[in-house]
């Protein structure tokens, strides 16, 4: 299966260097199981930043350089809109969805592994999901497989054991109008301006000092 | 053997380093310049960020790359110092990024965007809009080309699929390249303007779709009537009826070019790329209408996926190397 995940990897120092110089803003330390750790910080209704392994190519940001959060808060779209992506309060968000519980939240039964296909989500399901519903009862999903990303994976599956519920929100590691982030350092300083709880960096929990 | 694709048009610069049939880095200039959809670089476009950082990563230099392949429509700058670049068609590079990166050992192929590569005849100039290709094994070929001509004085050409969203996309008050915020909008909307616009764009059959230049005129016209509307409710309105009928319209005429080359090709698998093909919603529609069992579709659908595609055409089709699935 075609792998999206095609930028450069990153070593251990390239994130302790990035986290040292802009060490009056955040703190860095390394999480035992960093999975969990994130699944529990979205389930407490954090907003997280996610940056694992190689950047994702095309516009989409599929697990490796994401902006994750709780899919079964109804004020979550509000709120992301607000104190981090800045962006139009219509434009919706898009839900990751474990591959092997796919068909139980949405009326597609083909991976969509790239977010490239707006699927109508199960009536019944919709207000378990409300953050990712569009207003026509859809969402642009992106179905996570183990065997193309067994990290993203590996987080919304503890998210599912905490829950129940297998989905997640998933948008772009990014400002409105900015790219999505590329090296650790443009992770720690899009994390700095805006109002993302917590980020994590490969096994890395980076959290901010001045609050 | 190593290749390097450069990929990108007037925006979204990439570069992709292959070795043989492995892809080992693709990166867009947006990320590493950190200017979205790498605008507004300047002179700085001639840097070529993209392929330093794969080379760089690979531990090797633009010497040991045994060839370059790069798209004719790409802004000559970001070519600056590289020699002997094999240029291909525009669409074939977007092909070869969709059908080389599937897992299907023949697939028809869709290409959809705004323009692609520009044809020269004795009394007009052209632009490619719609590209239609059959893959089979390594080889890519080219079943049917739609064209249309540029409207004086601006980016827009006829009988454009990829244009006409753009130029809704424009009448709402977003701007070029940002065609995802208008289909997020359509399902707040209405079908108040399907009519009239389906007489500016309509399927002619074969393949065809047609939008003429006076049909760009009068489109382009749409934002200064949705501006002119006094009341900001009814004009919001409005703005979200127009995205709703020209997604509408967008679907059913993907509908027919689907339809059009599975006619034309009987395969079993679609593979689409062109900015169309990030019309997540379309791209739905059609896999519900099983026109084919399956599709692939690139994710890098726009232009920065040329990079990818330029590389894999390179060494399939140009070297003949065999492909193995």
């Amino acid at each position: 299966m075609f792998s999206p995940y095609l930028g450069k990897k990153y070593s251990e120092e390239d994130i302790m260097t990035a986290a040292r110089r802009h060490k009056e803003h955040v703190s860095i330390t390394r999480c035992d199981n960093v999975y969990r750790h994130a699944a529990d910080s979205i389930a407490k209704k954090k907003i997280v930043g996610w940056f694992q392994g190689r950047s994702e190519c095309g516009p989409r940001a599929l697990g490796n350089r994401s902006i994750l959060a709780d899919a079964r808060d109804k004020n979550m779209k509000d709120h992301v809109n607000a104190k981090v992506k800045f962006r139009e309060a219509f434009r919706p968000f898009a839900p990751s969805v474990l591959w092997e519980h796919q068909q139980e939240y949405f009326d597609l039964d083909v991976p969509s592994p790239y977010m490239l296909m707006v699927s109508d989500i199960l009536p019944d399901k919709q207000q378990i999901i409300p953050a990712v519903t569009h207003v026509d009862g859809t969402g642009r999903l992106q179905t996570c497989m183990k065997e193309l990303n067994p990290q993203y994976y590996a987080l919304i599956e503890e998210f599912y054991n905490i829950t129940g519920v297998p989905v997640i929100l998933n948008t772009s590691f990014n400002i409105q109008g900015e790219p999505i982030v590329e090296t650790p350092e443009d992770a720690i300083l899009c994390f700095i301006n805006t109002e993302i709880d917590i980020l994590y960096i490969h096994q890395f929990c980076i959290q901010k000092t001045d609050i | 053997m190593l290749i390097l694709g450069v990929g990108g048009s007037n925006h979204d610069y990439s570069a992709c380093l292959t070795r043989d049939n492995e892809i080992l880095y693709m990166i867009e200039d947006e990320r590493i310049t950190r200017k979205k959809n790498a605008r507004g670089l300047g002179t700085d476009i001639a840097k070529g960020f993209s392929r330093k950082y794969c080379l760089s990563e690979a531990g090797i230099e633009l010497p040991d790359v045994d060839m370059i392949v790069s798209n004719d429509l790409i802004h000559p700058a970001i070519l600056f110092r590289l020699d002997n670049v094999k240029m291909i068609d525009h669409h074939l590079a977007h092909s070869a990024s969709t059908f080389f990166c599937s897992p299907f050992e023949d697939a028809a192929i869709l290409v959809v965007d705004s323009v692609g590569s520009k044809r020269v005849y004795d009394d007009k100039i052209t632009y490619n809009t719609v590209s239609f290709y059959y893959g089979s094994g390594n080889h890519i070929f080219e079943i049917k080309k739609i064209e249309g001509r540029n409207l004086q004085g601006t980016d827009y050409v006829e009988n454009s699929l990829g244009i006409f969203y753009t130029l809704i996309t424009e009448a709402i008050g977003f701007k070029e390249l940002e065609e995802g915020k208008t289909m997020g909008l359509a399902p707040y909307g209405t079908s108040q303007f399907y009519n009239e616009l389906s007489r500016c764009i309509y399927y002619a059959g074969n393949g065809k779709i047609e939008m003429s230049l006076q049909s760009i005129e009068h489109l382009r016209g749409y934002k200064n009537r949705i501006n002119n509307i006094p009341a900001e409710g009814e004009r919001n309105q409005a703005r979200k009826d127009l995205a709703f009928s020209a997604q509408k319209i967008l679907e059913e005429l993907m509908t027919e070019l689907c339809i059009y080359v599975k006619e034309q090709t009987n395969a079993k698998k679609l593979c689409l790329a062109g900015g169309v093909a990030l019309n997540s919603v379309a791209n739905y529609k059609i896999y519900k209408k099983k026109i084919f069992e399956q599709i692939f579709i690139q994710p890098a659908a726009g232009d920065n996926g040329t990079s990818i595609g330029s590389a894999l055409y390179g060494y399939y089709e140009i070297c003949g190397n065999k492909r193995c699935l």
